[in-house]
């Protein structure tokens, strides 16, 4: 995958969006944009999208500090990447918003594994279990988000794709 | 019903027993209240940075752990947050994870607490640790 200097700078201009609408809705427990923010840029923007994803799961090790939530970071964001490629050719925005908020209910379970290989378990477990509730409210988040986001950056990103980019 | 609505009300209807399935877990594995209300007695075993230890007997009305570490005078202290109260002081010591990575940790006998102190729930007998450890 070879960028050229534009595509660099939009690509890491995007993950840069992703991480400051983190940095925004941070003081509501998980709600966010994040999600579908990466979910179109992988529609739109294909496995390039992994520029911004990268660039974002960086600059949030650099502001918050490479906890062990980090290590997280680097593998539940690329479960979306790989479903929407999976999903790429589908344009029905209630799939989409289904996937988005399928990602925020699954959100937990996946940080549940970074848990369980460093604490045990039973750890694990009991990460997964006591977040259901705010997996829930992510799940319902993500879905409203979607409804309301998908078809404008899809839009606006693949207009931004074919007169700059190709 | 064309082919295009099948999927998508499909997938809603996948969703929500997805949903469905974690709360049923929720409600069978979460840790919950013996006894809400009732009266009962916890230990809570502080360990600071140079090592000393201090037990604290605390006998509570309280459901969740706030309200009994509160009924100590100066016991913890901290931040509120969107998750409740953030402990960065324990009997009189903080632990600043910004300067040098330090942090209460909270630990019901050995297991390390997976709620925050607002929503731990307590029963009668329970045995805290409270430990300063540096990440």
């Amino acid at each position: 995958m070879k960028l050229k200097t534009f595509e660099i700078v939009l690509l890491g201009m995007l993950g840069a969006i992703a991480y400051a609408g983190q940095v925004a809705l941070s003081f509501i427990p998980n709600i966010e944009v994040v999600s579908i923010l990466f979910l179109v840029y992988t529609k739109v923007f294909g496995k390039k999208a992994l520029f911004p994803i990268y660039v974002f799961v960086l600059l949030e090790g650099i502001y918050w500090g490479f906890g062990s939530w980090w290590i997280m970071y680097l593998y539940v964001w690329a479960v979306l990447f790989i479903i929407t490629m999976l999903l790429r050719r589908n344009n029905s925005i209630i799939v989409w918003a289904v996937v988005n908020a399928g990602f925020g209910l699954v959100f937990g379970a996946l940080c549940s594994i970074t848990q369980a290989a460093m604490y045990g378990i039973g750890s694990g477990f009991a990460y997964f279990i006591s977040g259901i509730p705010f997996d829930i409210i992510h799940c319902a988040g993500n879905f409203a988000t979607a409804l309301a986001l998908y078809k404008p950056l899809t839009l606006l990103l693949s207009k931004v794709n074919k007169e700059l980019v190709k | 019903m064309n082919k295009k609505t099948k999927i998508a009300v499909f997938s809603v209807i996948g969703l929500l027993v997805v949903v469905g399935i974690m709360a049923l877990l929720y409600n069978v594995f979460s840790k919950k209240q013996e006894n809400p209300g009732a009266s009962k007695t916890i230990t809570v075993t502080v360990t600071h940075k140079d090592g000393t230890v201090k037990d604290f007997t605390i006998p509570t009305d309280a459901d969740y752990l706030r309200g009994a570490l509160e009924q100590v005078e100066g016991l913890i202290a901290g931040s509120e947050s969107e998750y409740g109260l953030f402990v960065t002081e324990v009997d009189g010591e903080i632990a600043d994870y910004n300067t040098d990575g330090s942090f209460w940790g909270f630990y019901l006998g050995e297991a390390f607490c997976e709620y925050g102190v607002d929503t731990m729930p307590i029963n009668d007998q329970d045995h805290f640790y409270i430990t300063y450890t540096v990440y």
